[in-house]
Formats: C-alpha cells, sequence, structure tokens
C-alpha cells in the first residue's frame, strides 16, 4: 500500500515497528499502517465487517461426487 | 566536478582514500577513550565485539526497497533493536558470503549524511565509528538524482561502495533508462541492478558486496568554501574518513560532528577549524549548507543528465497537470476552498443533514428509543408518563404518583438506560444516531482525499501559512493527520526534528485542530449559518492559530527544519478500496468513542443524580452566559468536552438543533469548543510526548484563551449587532 502522503510503502507491523510512534505509545495490537519516510499513520484497510459479508457470501466449493 | 584518479580497493582502514593527514597531537588512546556508544555497543567497526564479524551496511534512501534486500541476505536470525540512546532502529542480521560469514547492517533510510535528524546521525554515526567491509548504497532507480546526493557523500567520505539501482521494474514502467555502464564510469563503482519485489538480480547485488572500490569522484564547491577546507583537512583526525569529508560536514553546521572531534582534535585546532568556518560563512550571503548543497545538486545533476533519458511527456499529463494546479500560488487557494466546500456539501449537508435525521428521528426517534423505554416500561413498571414530541416518544417524563422503594429502583434502572442522560437516548443516540454517520461521510471524504494525493499537495499549500508560524516542513504533516485524530497526530511530532517544532505543533494542535468527529459536527452547525457566520468561525479559530503560533515561534528557542517532501502522482481513487478503508475508520471509530460516549454519559447522569450538574451549571454560569453568551446548559458541553471534544460538540448541536442557541451563540460555542482543552486522550499523550510540566503549562494557556476569545467574539458580534441566519 502506497503512503498518501510521500508515495512511499505502507506496510503493516513490518517497516516502522520499531520507531512507530503509535506503537511505542499504545499498549496492545496496533491497527495502525506507518510510513517508514514520512510518518503518516493510516488504519489498515481491513474492515471486520467487510470480511464478514466476504466469507457468508463466498462461494463454497461444491462438493465432490463420486462416479460410481 | 572533477574526477580524481582511482584509489586503492576496499578492505584498508587505516588510510582515508585522499592521503594521510591526520591531525591534532591527541594519542590514538585518548582518541579511542572518545569513542561514542557506537562502539562502545559493539555497532561499528568491520567487526565486532559482539558478533566478531565483518560486516556490510546497507544504506539508502527512504523506501527503497532495503528491508527486502536485507531479507534476502540475512535470510533469518534478524535482530531488531534501537540504536544506543535513541529511538532509531537498527537491523542486523548474519549472512553468508561465499561461505563467509557476514554481519549485515540494514540502517535507516536517510537523505544526507549530514545529519539533520536522529536517523541520519545513526547512518552517518555507524559509518564514521569505523570502516565497514561492504557499503551497499540502495536507490530507486526511477529517482537517480537522490540517490546520487548520497552517493557524493560517500564518496567523499573516502568510503568504497557499490550502488544498487532497485525499482527497476517500475523505471521502466516510467520509460526512465539508466545507462549502467556510464554511470559506473562516471561513479567509478559498481552498478548493479535489481528488482527486489521479484528478486531480480540478487546475486549480482551479492557480488557487489565484494571488492568495492572508493569512488573518486569529487564535488567541488566555490572558491572560498574550497578554501576552508584546505585549511581545515590537515586539521582533522587520522581517521579512515577523508578529512575533506569531515570539513565539509563541519561547514555544513553538523553540531553532532562536535562531540566525534572533542577527544580526537587539541582546543587550538578545533578553534581553527572554527575560525575558517566563520571566514568561509561570512563570505556568502547564504548560510554555508545551502551553498554545499547547492554544489553537490548541480554536480549530481550532470552526471544525471549524462546518465538518464526520460519520455518528454509522460501518460496522464492531464492528472500532473491537476495536480499542479493544487499547488500553484494563485489557483491552489480556489482549489482548496473548492475542496472544502465539496466536503462541507458532502458531510455538512448529506452527512450531517441527512442521514442524521434519517438516523436520529427516524431509527433511533421512532423505533429504538420507544422500544427500549416500552420494553422497561413492561420488566420494571412504576407509575409516570412520557412527554411525546412530534409523535415521538421523548425520554424527558413526569412521574404520575408516589414511589414505593422498589419502583424508586426501578425508575434508577430506568433513568439509567432510557432516562434524559439515559445509556440508550443519549450515549448510544449522540454515538451511533448523530456523530457516526459524521464521521462516516468524512471518512469517506477524507479517504478521498488520501487517495487522490490531494492531501500532500494541500500541505505543500499551507506551508506557506505555517512559515509565518516558525514552522516548516514535516510540521505539516501531523496538522493534516490531526483533522483524523489529534491524539495519534501529537504522537506523530515525533518525526519532527526539532524541538521546538515539535512544542509548537504539540500546542496548535490542543488549540485549535478540530479532530474528524468535531469537524464533521462544525461543518453540520454551519448548516444555520449564513457564509458570514462560516467565514467568522473559520478566521477566528485561523486567525488565533496564526497568532498563537506566530509569538509561540518568537518565545521557544530551537531551529524550524527545510520543507522536503516527495510528491507521490494524482491519482483516481478505487471505490473498493474506499470503501474498505471507510468501513474500517468507522469500525476504529466504534471501539473508540463509543465506550467512551457511554462513560461520559455516566458522568453525567451521576452528576445529575447528585444534584452536582445543577451545582456546576450555577458555578460555571458567569463565565458560560455572563462570557460567553450561551445558555448555562452549554456548560455540560464544555465539561464533557474534555472527555471528548466531539461529545462536548455534539451536545452544542444538539442544543442548536432544539433551538436554544442563535446564530451568534453557534458561533461563539463553535470557536470556543475548538479552542477549549484538548480531550483527555489528547491530554495523556501530551503528557507522554512532551513532559507533565509542558502539558500543564499548555492545557493552563489553552482554556482562559479558549474563554477569552469565545468572550472577545460575543463581546464584538453582540455589539455589531450582527445576526448569521
Amino acid at each position: 500500500m502506497t503512503c498518501p502522503m510521500c508515495g512511499g510503502v505502507l506496510r503493516d507491523h513490518v517497516s516502522a515497528c520499531g520507531t512507530c510512534p503509535v506503537h511505542g505509545a499504545l499498549p496492545g495490537d496496533c491497527r495502525m499502517l506507518c510510513c517508514d519516510n514520512c510518518g503518516y499513520e493510516t488504519v489498515a484497510p481491513r474492515s471486520v465487517t467487510v470480511d464478514f459479508f466476504k466469507r457468508l457470501f463466498r462461494r463454497r466449493p461444491a462438493k465432490e461426487t463420486s462416479a460410481s | 566536478m572533477k574526477e580524481t584518479p582511482a584509489t586503492a580497493p576496499a578492505g584498508n582502514a587505516a588510510t582515508n582514500g585522499n592521503g594521510d593527514n591526520g591531525n591534532g597531537g591527541v594519542s590514538v588512546s585518548e582518541r579511542d577513550a572518545a569513542l561514542s556508544t557506537v562502539a562502545r555497543l559493539g555497532l561499528g567497526g568491520t567487526s565486532d565485539t559482539a558478533t566478531s564479524l565483518p560486516r556490510a551496511v546497507l544504506i539508502g534512501n527512504p523506501n527503497v526497497g532495503k528491508s527486502v534486500l536485507f531479507g534476502f541476505l540475512t535470510k533469518r536470525y534478524v535482530t531488531v533493536s534501537n540504536y544506543p540512546g535513541t529511538t532509531v532502529t537498527v537491523t542486523r542480521g548474519t549472512a553468508d558470503l561465499n561461505g563467509n560469514a557476514v554481519e549485515v547492517l540494514d540502517t535507516p533510510g536517510i537523505n544526507s549524511l549530514v545529519p539533520m535528524s536522529e536517523d541520519e546521525q545513526v547512518t552517518r554515526d555507524i559509518l564514521l565509528q569505523a570502516p565497514p567491509a561492504a557499503i551497499l548504497q540502495v536507490a530507486d532507480a526511477k529517482n537517480l538524482r537522490r540517490a546520487l546526493l548520497l552517493s557524493s557523500q560517500l564518496a567523499e567520505m573516502g568510503l568504497p561502495f557499490a550502488l544498487d539501482l532497485n525499482m527497476m521494474d517500475e523505471a521502466d514502467d516510467l520509460g526512465v533508462r539508466v545507462d549502467r555502464d556510464l554511470l559506473e564510469k562516471r561513479l567509478g563503482v559498481r552498478v548493479v541492478r535489481t528488482v527486489a519485489t521479484q528478486r531480480k538480480g540478487f546475486e549480482e547485488m551479492r557480488q557487489a558486496l565484494h571488492g568495492q572500490q572508493r569512488s573518486p569522484m569529487r564535488v567541488e564547491y566555490p572558491p572560498a568554501i574550497e578554501s576552508a577546507i584546505a585549511v581545515m583537512e590537515p586539521l582533522m583526525p587520522e581517521s579512515h574518513v577523508a578529512p575533506r569529508s569531515l570539513s565539509v560536514m563541519f561547514l555544513a553546521g553538523d553540531a553532532t560532528l562536535d562531540t566525534w572531534l572533542a577527544g580526537r582534535i587539541t582546543p587550538e585546532a578545533r578553534a581553527q577549524i572554527e575560525i575558517a568556518r566563520r571566514h568561509a560563512a561570512a563570505q556568502s550571503t547564504d548560510s554555508l549548507a545551502t551553498v554545499l548543497h547547492r554544489a553537490r545538486l548541480r554536480a549530481m545533476d550532470q552526471i544525471v543528465l549524462a546518465v538518464e533519458t526520460r519520455p518528454a511527456t509522460r501518460p496522464g499529463s492531464f492528472l500532473e497537470a491537476a495536480g499542479n494546479l493544487c499547488m500553484h500560488p494563485v489557483w491552489g487557494l480556489p482549489v482548496m476552498l473548492a475542496v472544502l466546500y465539496a466536503m462541507y456539501q458532502f458531510v455538512g449537508i448529506f452527512g450531517a443533514g441527512t442521514l442524521v435525521g434519517w438516523l436520529e428521528e427516524g431509527v433511533f426517534g421512532k423505533y429504538i428509543s420507544p422500544w427500549a423505554i416500552r420494553g422497561l416500561e413492561f420488566l420494571l413498571p412504576f407509575p409516570h408518563a412520557h412527554t411525546v414530541v412530534g409523535g415521538v416518544l421523548s425520554p424527558e417524563y413526569t412521574v404520575t404518583a408516589p414511589l414505593g422503594m422498589g419502583q424508586e429502583i426501578a425508575r434508577f434502572v430506568h433513568d439509567f438506560l432510557v432516562g434524559p442522560y439515559g445509556q440508550v437516548t443519549m450515549a448510544l443516540s449522540y454515538a451511533i444516531a448523530l456523530i457516526l454517520p459524521i464521521v462516516a461521510t468524512f471518512f469517506l471524504a477524507f479517504g478521498v482525499l488520501e487517495d487522490s494525493g490531494y492531501l500532500p499537495r494541500l500541505a505543500v499549500m499551507v506551508n506557506r501559512a505555517f512559515q509565518f508560524m516558525g514552522l516548516n516542513g514535516k510540521a505539516v504533516l501531523p496538522m493534516v493527520l490531526g483533522l483524523g485524530c489529534d491524539t495519534m497526530a501529537t504522537l506523530t511530532t515525533r518525526i519532527l526534528e526539532s524541538k521546538k517544532e515539535r512544542i509548537l505543533v504539540t500546542l496548535l494542535l490542543a488549540l485549535g485542530v478540530p479532530c474528524s468527529a468535531q469537524l464533521g459536527v462544525i461543518l453540520a452547525m454551519m448548516q444555520s449559518l449564513s457564509l458570514a457566520g462560516a467565514m467568522v468561525l473559520a478566521g477566528t479559530i485561523f486567525g488565533v492559530m496564526l497568532i498563537v503560533g506566530w509569538v509561540a515561534a518568537r518565545i521557544v528557542p530551537g531551529r524550524s527544519a527545510d520543507f522536503l517532501m516527495e510528491l507521490p502522482p494524482i491519482r483516481r481513487p478505487q471505490f473498493g478500496n474506499l470503501f474498505v478503508k471507510t468501513m474500517a475508520r468507522i469500525e476504529w471509530y466504534l471501539r473508540e468513542a463509543v465506550p467512551l460516549f457511554l462513560l461520559g454519559t455516566l458522568v453525567l447522569f451521576i452528576a445529575d443524580r447528585i444534584h452536582l450538574l445543577r451545582v456546576l451549571e450555577r458555578a460555571t454560569a458567569p463565565v458560560v452566559s455572563g462570557i460567553l453568551g450561551l445558555p448555562e446548559k452549554a456548560a455540560q458541553a464544555f465539561l464533557i468536552g474534555f472527555l471528548r471534544r466531539d461529545y462536548g460538540a455534539a451536545g452544542l448541536y444538539d442544543m442548536a438543533r432544539d433551538g436554544l442557541l442563535d446564530s451568534v451563540q453557534i458561533v461563539v460555542a463553535m470557536v470556543t469548543i475548538t479552542l477549549f482543552v484538548p480531550c483527555v486522550a489528547n491530554f495523556f499523550i501530551m503528557i507522554k510526548e512532551r513532559g507533565w510540566r509542558t502539558a500543564v503549562a499548555m492545557a493552563a494557556f489553552i482554556t482562559p484563551l479558549a474563554l477569552l476569545v469565545g468572550g472577545g467574539l460575543n463581546w464584538v458580534l453582540r455589539a455589531l449587532g450582527v445576526t448569521f441566519q
């Protein structure tokens, strides 16, 4: 994902966790994405609601039937 | 620029590549004693006490793919630790190079080896303390000019290195071609090409770590600077780093070098160096750092011109023109106003009008609140009658008969859940029906600004105004982020390079930057105002911030950094991405805000039950009514605004919709609550980041200032007899 401020790469728990101010200040699981370059923070584009509906409406693979 | 004959191959740690000219009369043992924490803690040298392995260092500009290359080289056994005495992370791992174990260091992304930030100092210190066995400079092939500025400094230091042009695929896509052979010839070092994400060119890159050479490239500076360098070079200590480079760092104002020099040269030599620096500075109207950078840039531009070709016209030039328009000194302003107006229409009119009306009067007013009230009446009955307003059941009620003990308990539970300060009728109604539609529309609009690439251009526009407040560069970023959440933005002030900027931005964030929810409420309340009212509201807040910033910039000592921002291209936002991001932000808001809305309502409920609320309203009446000219009930909004500013603003919004505030009172109330004390989360982060003394001092300054400005505005508007209907 690209940083909307500087065009850098936003990485989830990879790029700057050790230096990220949010990671260092807030206890628990950090849900933010941070730009290593300029410091911009944004939410990770992952929605529990969207994931729930995706799972709900996901096509289940058809059961294999034996040819006998 | 001229090129000197090629120098010795890598591995000779004792010489510096530009001849031996160490001086200063300080013994090696004394110099060793002055080594910084870097060497003491085993972070410098061809090998170190921690691993006893030769060291390869990856350096480069931010976001050029160093970490991916590092991952390839080290595979595993990676340790990530803060650099001693800093918050900067240095990642270390072990690599197998042709059967030899080598320790690989992934340094923070930097733009210069003349440090302006902790990141840059850490990287520079690693190179300064002891010569690495190999240095690989990783570069973005699309941005050769930026990379070569760093290459020229490595060359100047006299350190052997190789250059890796990474992201070749992206450069190809853009039609950027780099003549690798010619670049190798001009630099005098090996140049390799990689696509880190596709693992292309990795073997060649691995080979480039062997047999590295020093670059003979030399940047020629103006005569005054060259004269100063000539004086300084012989005075510099013996080191693996070329004295010319040390001289240039010193001339550029690298204060951190002083510590390194302190134990290595005599005070007399240090004094002579300072005299030479002052002499050079006196001969230039610009700062020496600017003159040096300009000369370096000019030299690198010559190389770029020779080795790089770019297509004359690039695809998407319409979007590029639109992007440039957004930053135009004249046309940028109408574009900014148009963007703000579009946001007002979407958030203020559609979100706060249509959606709030549907949710509050429809969903909550007709269904959720009445069902909750009727449900409780069924479960815990007591004699009472609710008021019906416009056919909708209100939380207000009157008791119709004396109550027994059991009925009193039933009434308490009823009030706690569905009374005037009930968890359902107030907390959830405010959080879900009133604020959620506003923040949801705001998040969507903000997502469009993010994904379109407008935000950095807005930062460029705002930067001009910020210079007035002694703020440059990165300071714009937390201020823009503050429009999302002031608490997060206060944390981000850590990226600012000077303490002065960190203090100023923290103060301005707490003072006048409304968070997303509060901004949404402000936009919603603007509905009932005329254009003049909206302009007075915005003008007052901006005016106060400008004045406070201007004064604070002159009181708080320190310097401001330059503005360096690489602008991403203007893009068309993708709907799918926008939708998911908005949903993610809404979920974040619900997790963050709803518990505090419940807590705030509980505080109001208890304060009401013990009659404290009325006492507080009366106690604050001289200020709220006397100075601000607002109804006494508005005190509740200011009290609860400390818990969450948007909650306070929502209370005022509710009062405005109930017709309890006229247009002047709306403007005064919005100005005051915006400038009012930061919310509790922001206040705690202010204490954490700036210390409790500074945080308390800021709150103690902001609170009376907000009341003073609100009171003054009320007095002026009443005296002029204006209305904003």
